[in-house]
């Protein structure tokens, strides 16, 4: 196979044999005119090609003009927020067939929230890990959840000998005590510190909030958080139609899209309205306390003013606003009396 | 200028092949099927009722209406007809469905008033209604009632901020069976699917060595990985 030379210049005339085929160009022949015209082609080819994931776009509506150029949660103004609000609503009634109430709910004024959990209480039944999904619209395929329950090992507080994945007939084990495990709402959160795009930051309620339109999935602050607390839609999320909930706000439980990260918000859409979260009002234990912090009268108030407390991972600085506590008495161990003394 | 023309030629060549590698990687990005597979679990059903929220169980209230046969009754529409003898040894032919496991309270009028089957018996004072059932219990669980009182035991639903809305602060009855306060176990809800860990043991008791969760139930008793894992554990 003998193939031309494309820059031909070994003679004077610029490697052009016949006058007439140098007047348009020189150095332009038939043969190298159509070799470059294919690899022009060619090229123009591939970098349609290289698009053409783009073309999933063309039939999904996570993507619009109106979304790709609205403004930052923060510089938005009132008519930037309603019209937000309104293309979100009319997103979520095309793809789920209901017309949500949807709202920017602003935190509170003098409230900063706090949870409290009672360990000695927990039976690790997971009503608050399903309730969490149902009221904040997670995806149910593949599965997001913000709550992790560990079933420990007694004795320890060691969460790498936790396991989450206990099939028991029956809770709670005798041999186990059973932590949740959620967003803990960090006073110094180092989610919030490597997000590139600010596209996460903290309220002045305490609660650590993602604009899902801003947020570009780089997954830096899922591996900054050490308590497993973020979530990633890997793929587009999947929630039935009958079990949408239609009550929603832009920062907490609206729907999500494929590629951007999630997380506990401590339902701020009941909880900045008055209203407890879903977690606490399902638990049959009542293991669950939330509150306003600075109101000395609140539950939450009261447990750590009177309960032995305890954060996870202390010594990472993070200054959650989750508590773990547990009582002086430990009713798995009354349950089962082994002298008739009970 | 011959050596180096081959030279040239031999580029030449291996530039095609470049983007005749590129045409090829364009026909194959268009043909493909548009996405990648993704491994998805499928859905978990939960019934709305097993995610109920609020109180885990129906507490009487007062006046007292319990179902004996067929009929709802109040308690007074067969207590006015009997009399109110105390003797902890007779057997009962009404109320055979209750177990009494009280610990060391083990007679019905412990708590129930001796002469009014409607109300609980309180110790020194009047006695109270069904629904003030706390108070009762207050005479011998203490600890527990005022941690109760302050918030720190059992559940509040409803609103954390009075101005907003009414808040419910449950009663021990709503949550603990009186007659057997001790909460039975109950079935675990459904618990992730993680897919990357691989196929999880399903009676609790299979050690799955991909799932890093699962390494500590290798660890025996003195705190060594079992040998056959071969890890030791620090």
């Amino acid at each position: 196979m003998k193939l031309p030379v494309l820059n031909r210049t070994q003679s004077a005339t610029g490697g052009c044999d016949k006058p007439r085929q140098c007047m348009s160009r020189p150095g332009m022949t038939r043969r190298s005119f159509l070799r470059r015209s294919t690899a022009a082609t060619g090229a123009v080819a591939a970098i349609a090609a290289s698009l053409a994931p783009l073309r999933e776009l063309g039939d999904s509506d996570d993507f619009s003009v109106s979304k790709f150029l609205q403004k930052h949660y923060k510089e938005m103004d009132g008519d930037d927020m309603a019209a937000a609000l309104a293309r979100i609503s009319k997103e979520v009634e095309k793809r789920y067939d209901i017309r949500p109430d949807i709202r920017d709910i602003k935190p509170m004024d003098g409230v900063e929230f706090v949870y409290a959990l009672n360990l000695t209480r927990c039976i690790g039944c997971r009503k608050c890990v399903h309730a969490c999904v149902a009221e904040n619209n997670q995806s149910r395929s593949p599965e997001i959840q913000y709550i992790r329950v560990l079933e420990m090992p007694r004795g320890t507080i060691d969460i790498e000998q936790g396991n989450h994945h206990y099939e028991r007939a029956t809770v709670p084990s005798e041999d186990h005590y059973y932590m949740p495990i959620q967003c803990h709402q960090c006073a110094n959160p180092p989610c919030v510190k490597v997000c590139p795009v600010e596209a996460t930051w903290q309220e002045p309620d305490g609660i650590t909030v993602i604009d899902y339109d801003w947020c570009i999935g780089c997954r830096y602050c899922e591996a900054a958080c050490p308590y497993w607390a973020r979530r990633f839609n890997f793929t587009k999320p999947t929630i039935p139609k009958d079990k949408i909930n239609p009550n929603m706000s832009y920062l907490s439980n609206r729907p999500r899209s494929m590629g951007v990260m999630e997380k506990c918000t401590f339902c701020l859409h009941r909880t900045r309205e008055g209203r407890m979260p879903a977690c606490l009002e399902v638990c049959p234990t009542g293991a669950r306390k939330f509150g306003n912090v600075l109101d000395p009268n609140s539950e939450v108030r009261q447990v750590l003013e009177t309960k032995r407390v305890f954060v996870l991972k202390q010594d990472v600085g993070t200054l959650p606003r989750f508590f773990y506590y547990f009582d002086e008495r430990d009713p798995i161990n009354e349950a089962v009396p082994t002298g008739g003394d009970a | 200028m011959g050596r180096e023309s081959g030279h040239a030629g031999k580029t030449q060549v291996a530039g095609y092949f470049v983007g005749l590698g590129f045409l090829i990687s364009a026909v194959i990005l268009f043909v493909l099927p548009k996405q990648a597979t993704v491994p998805v679990a499928e859905a978990v059903e939960v019934r709305a009722d097993q995610i109920r929220p609020g109180p885990w169980r129906e507490a009487l209230q007062d006046p007292p209406m319990i179902n004996v046969g067929t009929l709802n009754q109040r308690c007074s529409d067969c207590h006015v007809l009997f009399d109110n003898i105390r003797d902890p040894d007779r057997p009962l032919y009404q109320h055979t469905d209750i177990v009494l496991h009280h610990g060391t309270n083990d007679a019905c009028l412990n708590c129930h008033d001796k002469d009014d089957r409607e109300k609980l018996a309180i110790r020194g004072q009047n006695p109270v209604g069904f629904n003030q059932a706390q108070l009762l219990c207050a005479q011998c669980h203490g600890p527990i009632y005022r941690d109760w009182q302050r918030g720190t035991h059992g559940k509040t639903i409803g609103y954390w901020d009075a101005s907003r809305g009414p808040s419910t602060k449950l009663i021990c009855t709503q949550c603990h069976d009186p007659h057997s306060p001790v909460y039975s176990p109950i079935a675990p809800l459904p618990g992730p699917n993680t897919l990357r860990m691989g196929e999880q043991g399903h009676t609790g008791s299979e050690i799955n060595e991909n799932n890093p969760l699962q390494r500590w139930r290798l660890i025996d008793d003195a705190g060594l990985m079992t040998p056959e894992h071969g890890k030791g554990h620090e």
